[in-house]
């Protein structure tokens, strides 16, 4: 098992942001963690990713207790844009490079290619879409073993969307596994294995994509309407 | 660690540059006044070295804790944080930063007042002269007698005391953001945090300060007062690791 969340909680005050949340993530897999803004996606990803602390619950990293160096392996994509606003797009790869040693600065040119992004431009400059796309190169050029991609698809055109899709599934392979949170379920139905339904903090629904079809009959798409409509 | 210093180093270099050109342009000035024998445009140069060397080193130390406050309260943490980097590495090598940041900051401005000097020399005297003018314009400025052991452990209470500061405030800024994340309220409780901080700082200096009782015994406690600052300042560094390590949330 590449990851164990057990009985997970965090609270903003007295606010929940997850609540009593339990999820294996088995390697080789693509889930699609879905639900709505605020449901607890992000807040997930991001005590995941160690960048939210003082929750309750345990969470097992390839069996042992999360700790900061598991982010040398554990690749987050932020749904804002992060990049510091000193750098241009070539300084964000050199970056990655100095901090991980799994990232890959050929593959990560050759996204940037494809997303038509140039590297002497500037981070901060960059619309929000191509800010988007730089996010997702930085990301998926690390040849991480969890990927945490947080609404990939945000800010992108139709068009566009369709190149991350394949980008994405090309970035998977039998030894990681992908997390992707998205509400825009009808774009990544047919790429995900699993779907993980959350709602205000807490799992609803989870299960691979067969099983989900089987069981109720219905597409994930529109069993997501039926979940938050 | 490296890695993370260089970093930390860029993010402050643009104040730095802009220190580098209004000290050229000082220097420039001195220099002028000097073969042009205007003694008034020596003067004017010289003062403003020393007033912006004051204003320079206390904006450095600021801006060390407006990188950090930035490096938590925006989107821009996560490039820190995502790192597979202790919160105790990334501190360290923002205080390494923030400590060459002033030595830079006192190199640029010492190489200025010996630009100056030297200029001066070329002009007028010799060194011994030179040092001689220097001590009898500060004691007449400061009505003081210069000691030079004594400016020496002036000179490294001010340094450790600065280090003290920043320390104050990577503490202030982490326990409020971790408190308060990201309200707007936090910045101005880090303030007063900070101000708590220092005047507990300052309040257990003026303790040791007390214990001397006379001038045999003054630079003894002068030195004690610099240890317990760098005690402190040790506790202050260790604590916001641990708050930033266990606590914070970006």
């Amino acid at each position: 098992m590449l990851l164990e969340c057990s009985n997970l909680a965090k609270y903003y005050g007295r606010k929940p942001a997850v609540r009593n949340i339990s999820l294996n993530l088995e390697t080789g897999h693509i889930y699609g963690l879905l639900g709505p803004n605020g449901s607890g996606k992000t807040t997930w990803m991001k005590m995941v990713s160690g960048l939210v602390k003082s929750w309750k619950g345990s969470i097992l990293y390839q069996g042992q207790p999360l700790n900061y160096r598991d982010k040398a392996e554990i690749a987050y994509m932020s749904t804002e844009p992060f990049f510091y606003s000193f750098m241009k797009i070539r300084d964000v790869g050199t970056y990655y490079k100095d901090f991980f040693a799994d990232f890959d600065a050929d593959r990560f040119s050759r996204l940037l290619e494809r997303m038509e992004l140039d590297p002497n431009d500037k981070a901060r400059t960059l619309s929000s879409g191509m800010a988007a796309k730089l996010k997702l190169a930085a990301t998926l050029a690390r040849d991480a073993k969890l990927y945490l991609l947080d609404e990939p698809l945000n800010g992108i055109d139709l068009v566009a969307r369709d190149r991350i899709m394949e980008t994405i599934v090309e970035t998977s392979s039998p030894n990681n596994t992908i997390v992707m949170s998205t509400h825009l379920v009808d774009e990544i139905e047919d790429t995900i294995d699993g779907a993980i339904f959350v709602k205000e903090g807490e799992i609803v629904l989870a299960g691979s994509i067969g099983e989900i079809r089987a069981q109720y009959d219905e597409s994930v798409a529109d069993l997501y309407r039926k979940i938050y409509g | 660690m490296l890695k993370l210093f260089k970093y930390e180093w860029k993010k402050q270099m643009g104040s730095k540059l802009i220190i580098g050109l209004v000290l050229l342009a000082l220097c420039a000035f001195y220099i002028l006044g000097t073969l042009l024998k205007k003694d008034s445009w020596e003067g004017i140069a010289m003062v403003l070295l020393m007033l912006i060397g004051m204003f320079a080193a206390i904006y450095v130390g600021i801006e060390s804790l407006l990188v950090l406050n930035r490096d938590i309260r925006t989107k821009e943490s996560y490039m820190l944080f995502m790192l597979p980097k202790s919160a105790y590495q990334i501190l360290t090598a923002k205080i390494l930063a923030a400590i060459c940041q002033i030595l830079l900051t006192m190199l640029m401005f010492g190489a200025a007042f010996m630009v100056c000097f030297t200029a001066y020399m070329a002009a007028n005297e010799s060194l011994a002269e030179m040092l001689n003018f220097l001590r009898q314009y500060i004691e007449r400025i400061f009505e003081v007698e210069i000691e030079w052991d004594m400016v020496l452990l002036v000179l490294i209470s001010m340094f450790v005391s600065w280090i003290s500061m920043i320390a104050s405030g990577f503490a202030a800024i982490i326990s409020v953001r971790t408190v308060l994340s990201r309200t707007k309220l936090a910045g101005v409780l880090a303030v007063v945090v900070y101000l708590l901080i220092t005047w507990g700082t300052n309040w257990l200096n003026g303790r040791i300060n007390a214990l001397s009782t006379g001038p045999d015994t003054e630079m003894l406690y002068y030195c004690l007062g610099i240890g317990a600052m760098a005690v402190v300042t040790v506790i202050l560094l260790v604590f916001s690791g641990w708050m930033a390590e266990k606590k914070l949330s970006v």
